[in-house]
């Protein structure tokens, strides 16, 4: 697995954020995106995802192993995204917000027993009836990154994923995720601002 | 453009039967009609009760003799300044407009303020007026003019709800011929007596279009053939309507050669038989019909836009003139001409009436003498303000006002006095209700 | 303040549930002013008996449920294909002027679309070979459907625009961004994300509609099926029957169309509890989707569609004003003429007048009551749990009228408006088009209320020293355009009113609206649409003019502001 992005520019309103980057993200190792907010670091993986917002405009080449996906709909990119803010769906349950995220071909056995295991590595085991409402922020974070990876992404792309969260949580949340990272053979890219966030195996964009 | 009593609902036909043959004499209906007080005017009775209203006196009676000058003048003093309800039906813009003339004509001449209470159907303030008069309102009632004719000018007579009588000694009542006009005397059968003035005059007749249609069906018979020849396009409106009711009247005294028997009150025990031919024709006539003869326009005025958009190919109207007026307005096509039966139409007067309990009495005879007079009533029958046929006799005026009438334009679809042939005496007054109940019965249920 | 503010909802609660109860005693035979005290059920067997019962609740039910499903179907499609795209703001400018347009007026101008000899049937007769109008059963027709059709071309915008509003309160970009990339078509995620968080929140709105749309009466009798009517048109009728034994019947009639509405919301509620646990497994079932560009697109086709019934029908009332020849398969008019106009005009202008003058009382003293409601509200924040709760709870029962049929509580008072001799003044109209239109004002107001920095007051307060003017010229000005824009909208909502002029008018008082209605049965074509005409452009002139003087008031009060 890998990706490669080939001449990516990125503009708003006229206004050059991104130009000419090219870069291999390759499959279990991250890759970091940094760089001062407003530098356009989130919309280059909204690009990647094909979620840009009408108001830019993007050019250049993805590459999933070697395949052009530059103009294929979000949906059937395979690139699972996990923004900031951790979202979880009000009406919806904790394991059904878990749910949310599995490919829709699993049995019914088998999606029962993905999210009873996901709960448990969330160290959440009792906690899928409840409402995503009374979860504490690093709970949410679990829940959402787990959710997220069981959707079973090529390549998984973190949007500054421990910025919204409390000093202590944030330390204990990377490692969550680096543990869960290291377990994947995908790319990684994780877009972040805090040098502090990447880890020592992993290549640096500096924007 | 008015009619009898009549109720719209379907569920009270059950009632209606009960009411129409079960007490024609009076006192029963009465005691009926006693049960059917409306809410709002329990209301009134509550307020009465406070009031404290002394009860005014009735009228004595007089003689049709004129009014005498002094005496007129004492009326005209009288009623300036006051403000007279007149209460009457309310749909066509025409007919508004003419109240609105007069309504003008009467302030600056009389100071009298004329306001029209557009209402929906007549049946409704003789209700409210016998509801009044159970709750002892027997002044300062809420009616001080009405239009009216036929059933409800019977049921308001039988219950005394009249003030009068007033209309013959009008001083305008001179102009009026009873021998020439014998429906300024005798509404529905009913002696007129003095209690209502005549104001205009009816006669059903039938609306074509020349360009679509040559030859129109002159009678029953030639009905039948053109709606098997033209299948969709005829109907008439939904009785009770009272064009609706009208042509079904027609149809039966032409169905019946004119049978003795529509002149007087129903008979329940000969009603199945004398009716019988009617209720043979429409069943054959009904799937011929526009829209299979299931649904029926609201009125007659909704007649007009089929007619015009060769939904249909026959109209009818009670209005002689309406069709020219219809053209003035650009409601019709200039090829649109009227046409009566070959047997003649049924015709009528209709009447304007003062509660017995009206507030502004005296007003309201000052507006109905002004629009007896000659100059309300030729602009009344000039086609391009409402074209209704005056109630004066021609014979009676004077050569001014006589030369004024036939100078009127008679619209390019009226159909001349003599063209309009024969009237056909309206039935009994019962027999509206009577054929409405029963239509409702056979083709609504 | 608090004294006042209770006073005007306890009063206006009072009033609504007096109403109610009116109407409902006399539907068990307790009637004490004719002497009838002993409860029964007589009514209600002679409602049990009436021929056509079933088939008048059916049609009702039907247009009613029908029309509030597709309705919120529709408009939670479009604001989803709409999202962050172009249409998104082309809503944005079509909304007020058709929430503005009085359902009556709307429902002429579909006539003169729709009917046999229509715009769509002289378009489609060159292809036809038609002799005459065809024999399409469009107006008033048995099934209810044309009015259906104008309760969805209505209520489909409004229920847009409530949905407009509460979209803000989610992060619709976040929750787009975080299915797509878990591989979610996006037509799928609002369906299956933001579709049931979004419903939640215009749920009451949708129920307003539901409640609205089966007691409707003035655009049922122009064109919801005749013979039988909609029973909401039928309890009408026997209410102006004159005969007491009509009015008992009424009663019970009105309480049945009570029951109906309740039945009709229970159902809503029943079919939402359905849908949640039914569709819970499909919510989460991982299906990812599929044709959700078909979606989306036939979503923007009933838009357009919908612009383009509203378009024709005014333009339909344009032309038909100024008509004067149009026969049948002629696409235009043969000639035109003014004289519609010159003919309708003079007898036009005394309901136009009692129509402004009711729609301005009323928008006027909505507007006041509802900013004392809403600042009494805003002061219990700070004071009392108790008044604090018991604002809450007037905030949430304005919405009272709205949920009850008009028929039913509007009877009720008429009953008692007569008893005081009030009927048929113009005042008592203006207070009766209160109910509806404090309830719209009050909600269009909370919204920006609630936003409003209470700091602008606090800094006035400050600099001026006095309360009154901190209130008038700092937070009034500052909230002047919300302001203006709710008049308007109580203006638009009295202009409106059929039922409440009626009965509060006791045929004395006519406005455009009641006179149009009255008009419809008799089939001028011209006059109609003149009157139309006038009742459409009445509320869409009271918003421009609003517009207007919210620009210009606020530019000659700058100096003040800058001086605050």
């Amino acid at each position: 697995m890998k990706l490669e992005v080939r001449n990516l520019a990125l503009s708003v309103a006229g206004k050059r954020l991104v130009s000419d980057l090219s870069f291999i993200a390759r499959a279990g190792r991250v890759l970091a995106i940094t760089g001062p907010s407003g530098c356009g670091k989130s919309s280059i993986l909204d690009f990647l995802c094909g979620t840009l917002p009408g108001s830019f405009q993007g050019s250049g080449t993805i590459m999933l192993n070697d395949r052009d996906i530059t103009s294929r709909p979000s949906h059937e990119r395979g690139i699972g995204l996990q923004l900031q803010d951790h979202l979880l769906f009000p009406h919806l349950s904790v394991s059904e917000n878990l749910a949310f995220g599995i490919p829709s071909f699993y049995s019914r056995s088998e999606r029962k027993q993905k999210i009873e295991k996901a709960l448990s590595e969330c160290q959440l085991p009792n906690f899928g009836r409840n409402n995503p409402l009374t979860l504490s922020g690093g709970q949410r974070a679990r829940i959402s990154l787990m959710r997220t990876l069981l959707s079973e992404p090529k390549v998984l792309l973190l949007d500054e994923p421990f910025s919204k969260l409390d000093p202590e949580l944030r330390q204990q949340f990377r490692e969550f995720v680096f543990n869960r990272v290291s377990e994947l053979s995908i790319p990684v890219i994780m877009v972040t601002h805090d040098q502090a966030d990447i880890p020592e195996a992993s290549e640096t964009i500096k924007l | 453009m008015f009619r009898g009593l009549r109720e719209r609902s379907m569920v009270n036909s059950h009632e209606r039967w009960k009411q129409l043959f079960g007490s024609f004499g009076g006192e029963k209906l009465f005691i009926i009609k006693r049960r059917f007080l409306p809410v709002i005017h329990i209301l009134a009775v509550l307020a009465s009760l406070f009031s404290l209203n002394s009860y005014a006196a009735p009228l004595p009676e007089s003689s049709p003799m004129p009014i005498a000058n002094k005496e007129w003048q004492k009326i005209l003093k009288e009623s300036k300044e006051q403000t007279v309800y007149f209460n009457a039906w309310g749909g066509s813009q025409q007919i508004n407009d003419y109240i609105r003339w007069a309504a003008k004509q009467v302030r600056q001449r009389y100071g009298i303020e004329l306001k029209q209470v557009k209402v929906s159907d007549t049946a409704d303030v003789v209700s409210r007026l016998l509801a009044e008069k159970q709750a002892g309102r027997d002044t300062r009632g809420t009616v001080d003019m009405i239009w009216i004719n036929g059933e409800n000018f019977r049921s308001m007579k039988n219950h005394g709800l009249l003030f009068g009588p007033f209309s013959n000694r009008l001083p305008n009542y001179r102009w009026i011929d009873p021998q020439e006009k014998p429906t300024t005397e005798l509404d529905f059968g009913e002696p007129v007596e003095g209690l209502e003035a005549p104001w205009g005059m009816a006669q059903l007749v039938f609306i074509y279009d020349q360009y679509s249609v040559q030859e129109p069906p002159k009678s029953a018979e030639d009905l039948m053939k053109f709606a098997r020849k033209h299948p969709g396009r005829v109907t008439y409106p939904l009785p009770p309507d009272f064009v609706g009711t009208t042509f079904l009247k027609q149809l039966l005294l032409e169905l019946t050669d004119q049978d003795p028997a529509l002149f007087k009150p129903v008979d329940r025990a000969r009603f199945e038989k004398i009716t019988a031919s009617l209720w043979r024709y429409l069943d054959e006539l009904h799937p011929l019909l526009w829209r299979k003869g299931e649904t029926f326009p609201q009125n007659n005025l909704a007649l007009t836009p089929l007619l015009d958009d060769g939904e249909i190919m026959l109209s009818m109207t009670f209005n002689p003139s309406y069709a020219s007026s219809a053209i003035a307005n650009g409601e019709l096509a200039e090829s649109v001409r009227t046409y009566v039966n070959t047997a003649g139409t049924v015709g009528n007067t209709h009447f304007l009436a003062i509660p017995y309990n009206a507030h502004a009495k005296a007003a309201a005879q000052v507006v109905i003498n002004f629009l007896m007079s000659p100059e309300a009533q030729l602009h009344k029958a000039d086609p391009n303000v409402w074209g209704d046929p005056t109630v004066l006799s021609m014979g009676k005026l004077n050569t001014v006002d006589k030369q004024r009438f036939n100078e009127l334009p008679l619209g390019i679809a009226t159909l001349s006095p003599e063209a309009l042939g024969k009237v056909l005496p309206e039935p009994h007054s019962s027999w509206s209700m009577a054929l409405e109940t029963e239509w409702q019965k056979r083709y609504r249920q | 303040m608090h004294l006042a503010a209770t006073l005007v909802a306890v009063l206006f609660f009072a009033v609504v549930l007096l109403g109610t109860v009116s109407a409902v005693l006399p539907a068990f035979g307790y009637l004490p002013v004719l002497g009838m005290t002993t409860l029964s059920f007589a009514p209600w067997l002679q409602l049990w008996e009436t021929p056509g019962l079933a088939e008048m609740l059916w049609w009702s039910f039907f247009s009613g449920v029908g029309a509030t499903l597709v309705s919120m179907l529709l408009a939670l499609a479009f604001v989803s294909a709409a999202w962050g795209s172009r249409f998104w703001h082309q809503a944005e400018r079509w909304l007020s002027p058709i929430m503005a347009t009085p359902h009556l007026a709307l429902s002429v101008g579909l006539i003169f679309m729709i009917m046999p000899s229509g715009i769509l049937a002289r378009g489609l007769s060159p292809f036809m070979d038609w002799q005459g109008p065809p024999d399409w059963h469009t107006v008033q027709d048995p099934w209810a459907l044309s009015l259906t059709a104008l309760l969805i071309l209505k209520e489909t915008p409004f229920l847009i625009l409530m949905l407009m509003v509460s979209i803000r309160q989610l992060p619709v970009r976040e929750i787009l961004r975080t299915g797509l990339g878990l591989g979610y078509q996006s037509w799928t995620v609002w369906v299956k994300l933001i579709w049931p968080q979004l419903y939640s929140r215009t749920r009451l709105s949708m129920l307003t509609v539901l409640v609205f749309s089966l007691s409707v009466v003035d655009i049922a009798i122009v064109l919801g099926p005749a013979t039988p009517p909609t029973f909401a048109v039928q309890v009408l009728n026997w209410f102006q029957n004159p005969d007491l034994e009509f009015q008992a019947l009424a009663s019970a009639g009105s309480v049945l169309l009570l029951l109906l509405v309740l039945a009709a919301i229970a159902l809503i509620i029943v079919l939402e509890k359905l849908a949640s646990s039914l569709l819970r497994g499909w919510l989460t079932s991982g299906y990812r989707g599929a044709g959700g560009c078909f979606w989306s697109a036939l979503s923007i086709i009933s838009w357009k569609t919908l612009l383009v019934v509203f378009t024709g029908s005014s333009i339909m009332l344009l032309i038909w004003s100024f008509v004067w020849r149009w026969r049948f398969p002629a696409f235009f008019p043969q000639s035109w003429s003014l004289k519609g106009w010159e003919r309708a005009w003079p007898r036009l202008l005394e309901p136009l007048e009692m129509a402004l003058l009711i729609g301005v009382v009323s928008a006027f003293l909505a507007l006041i009551f509802s900013v004392l409601i809403l600042e009494a509200g805003r002061k219990s924040q700070t004071e009392s749990p108790f008044l604090r709760k018991m604002h809450r709870l007037i905030g949430r029962a304005m919405y009272l009228p709205l949920l009850l049929p008009q028929l039913t509580f509007l009877f009720g008072i008429q009953v008692w408006l007569i008893r005081s001799n009030a009927e048929g003044h113009w005042l008592s109209v203006a207070l009766m088009h209160l109910l509806f239109v404090l309830p719209y004002c009050y909600l269009s107001l909370s919204g920006p209320w609630r936003h409003y920095d209470d700091r602008h007051t606090a800094q006035a307060l400050m600099l001026s020293g006095s309360s009154v003017r901190a209130f008038f010229q700092v937070k009034c000005l500052i909230l002047l355009k919300p302001l203006l824009a709710s008049f308007a909208l109580g203006f638009a909502v009295s202009i409106a009113q059929y039922l409440p002029t009626l009965f509060a008018g006791a045929g004395r008082i006519t406005t455009v609206t009641t006179e149009t209605v009255a008009l419809a049965s008799g089939g001028n074509r011209k006059i109609m649409a003149v009157y139309a005409l006038v009742q459409m452009l009445l509320p869409m002139l009271m918003y421009g003019l609003m517009v207007l003087l919210s620009a210009w008031r606020i530019k000659s009060w700058r100096p003040i502001r800058r001086w605050v």
